[in-house]
């Protein structure tokens, strides 16, 4: 009989800090006490900024994200549940921020992509050509691109953020057993497109590989 | 033994340790060879992406709550109260729930029941029945259905008594509003049934359906051919 295995929690926040401590602090928010939230800020920012960052490459506009995050939840707190965690609810919001962030940049047409982000380097003899690390990483992260959005978004919580399930189901609001469903779409997928990827590489080169191209250009047909 | 599908979703979770691979998964891989592929194209895959995720960078702490804080303040921002608080929703839906359940489960007893009995034999063409002042006056805007039912069955040719009553329903009054005088149509014909010889049913009931009328017995009898209860 196939079991589904209980993924270890992600979501923990930078320091040990109960349910009910955090409750605490949202009460205090609550009343006013912006000290409080400072606290909740502080114990969530890192992992936000993380998250964000896996969606987004701008550094910029993964700590704009974060910021603006943090005040809706601030604004909500009147919402929010305090007999759960803070996290997956602070998540969710940060999360569905950035993924509307990504669209309205979608319908701009306006996708920044890996290799105008200023991370230019000299090269340097003595090292290992670094280029070859970042050409695969900026594949990958091309291909994930590529995977439709509410596949992307549990792929990346689970694989690149290693959040279990049952907190991607907190997070995004569905059913576990959903995400499962998701989750195992979303591999198959990414490997298909990372597939093709290789399969267009390879006939790339084997096109630059002929002999009556003059270097390295083709003649396309 | 389980399909290809199947196979395929159970190794996509597999490979990242999402599920514990099953007997029948394993059966399945030693006769599958394009499975086989799959699986190994997806430990690739996944490889990839776990070599994005550790070769990430360690975020130091922006240090953003001096920003927050200062956005709060400048928006003048502070936590919306709940408008309704979550324990208050939860009792309103409880009475809610209740109320309904208490409505479905109330038995339509007699004394409940507007009672028309009245002989129909011989009666095949509709008839008009003006409201009665002993009737019940209705409150309620929504009108009520209806459920008339034989109340006494013909005997069949052996003699024996159908046991099912016949059951129709119709809506009375047709008009909402409080009714004190619009007439309701009943319409009855014989009812012809297979192996029955006298097939007009000796009288019928109505009594309201669903929403039963808040007077409590209104017993009307009389004779169907003078309309007179």
């Amino acid at each position: 009989m196939t079991e589904a295995i209980h993924t270890p929690t992600a979501l923990q926040p930078d320091t040990e800090t109960s349910v009910l401590s955090e409750s605490r602090l949202v009460e205090e928010a609550r009343r006013g006490e912006t000290a409080a939230y400072g606290e909740l800020v502080r114990l969530y920012e890192r992992r936000l900024v993380r998250v964000i960052g896996r969606f987004i490459r701008d550094a910029w506009q993964v700590e704009d994200l974060a910021q603006e995050t943090f005040l809706r939840a601030y604004t909500r707190l009147g919402q929010f549940d305090t007999s759960r965690r803070f996290g997956p609810w602070l998540f969710r919001i940060g999360v569905n921020l950035t993924l509307d962030h990504l669209r309205k940049i979608k319908r701009r047409g306006r996708q920044a992509l890996f290799s105008e982000s200023p991370s230019e380097r000299t090269p340097d003899p003595s090292v290992e050509d670094p280029r070859r690390d970042l050409d695969l990483k900026q594949e990958v992260r091309e291909v994930l691109e590529s995977v439709p959005e509410k596949y992307r978004t549990v792929l990346v919580l689970r694989d690149l953020e290693n959040f279990s399930t049952a907190e991607i189901a907190g997070i995004l609001h569905r059913k576990e057993a959903t995400i499962r469903w998701r989750l195992a779409e979303a591999r198959q997928r990414f490997q298909l497109l990372w597939q093709k990827r290789l399969d267009q590489d390879s006939r790339s080169s084997r096109w630059d590989q002929r002999p009556d191209t003059v270097n390295g250009e083709g003649h396309r047909r | 033994m389980i399909s290809c599908g199947q196979a395929r979703d159970e190794l996509a979770l597999e490979v990242g340790q999402d599920l514990e691979p099953s007997p029948e998964l394993r059966d399945h891989l030693v006769d599958c060879p394009d499975c086989c592929r799959a699986w190994l194209a997806l430990q690739e895959s996944h490889g990839h992406l776990q070599h994005l995720k550790l070769g990430s960078p360690i975020v130091e702490s922006p240090g953003l709550w001096d920003d927050v804080a200062v956005a709060i303040q400048d928006r003048g921002l502070r936590p919306e109260r709940s408008t309704f608080p979550s324990w208050l929703l939860g009792m309103a839906v409880g009475v809610l729930f209740t109320l309904f359940f208490l409505d479905s489960i109330r038995p339509t007893s007699d004394a409940e029941t507007l009672v028309i009995e009245m002989p129909v034999r011989g009666l095949s063409t509709s008839i008009e029945v003006p409201y009665q002042p002993q009737w019940p006056p209705l409150k309620a805007a929504v009108p009520i259905e209806l459920e008339l039912v034989e109340i006494a069955s013909a005997n069949d040719r052996n003699g024996s008594v159908s046991e099912m009553p016949a059951v129709r329903r119709f809506r009375w009054p047709q008009a909402s509003g409080r009714i004190t005088s619009s007439p309701y149509q009943l319409v009855n014909r014989p009812i012809r049934r297979r192996g029955i010889a006298d097939v007009t049913p000796p009288a019928i009931r109505i009594r309201p359906w669903r929403r039963p009328i808040e007077t409590p017995f209104h017993k009307i009898s009389g004779t169907i051919d003078d309309a007179d209860f």
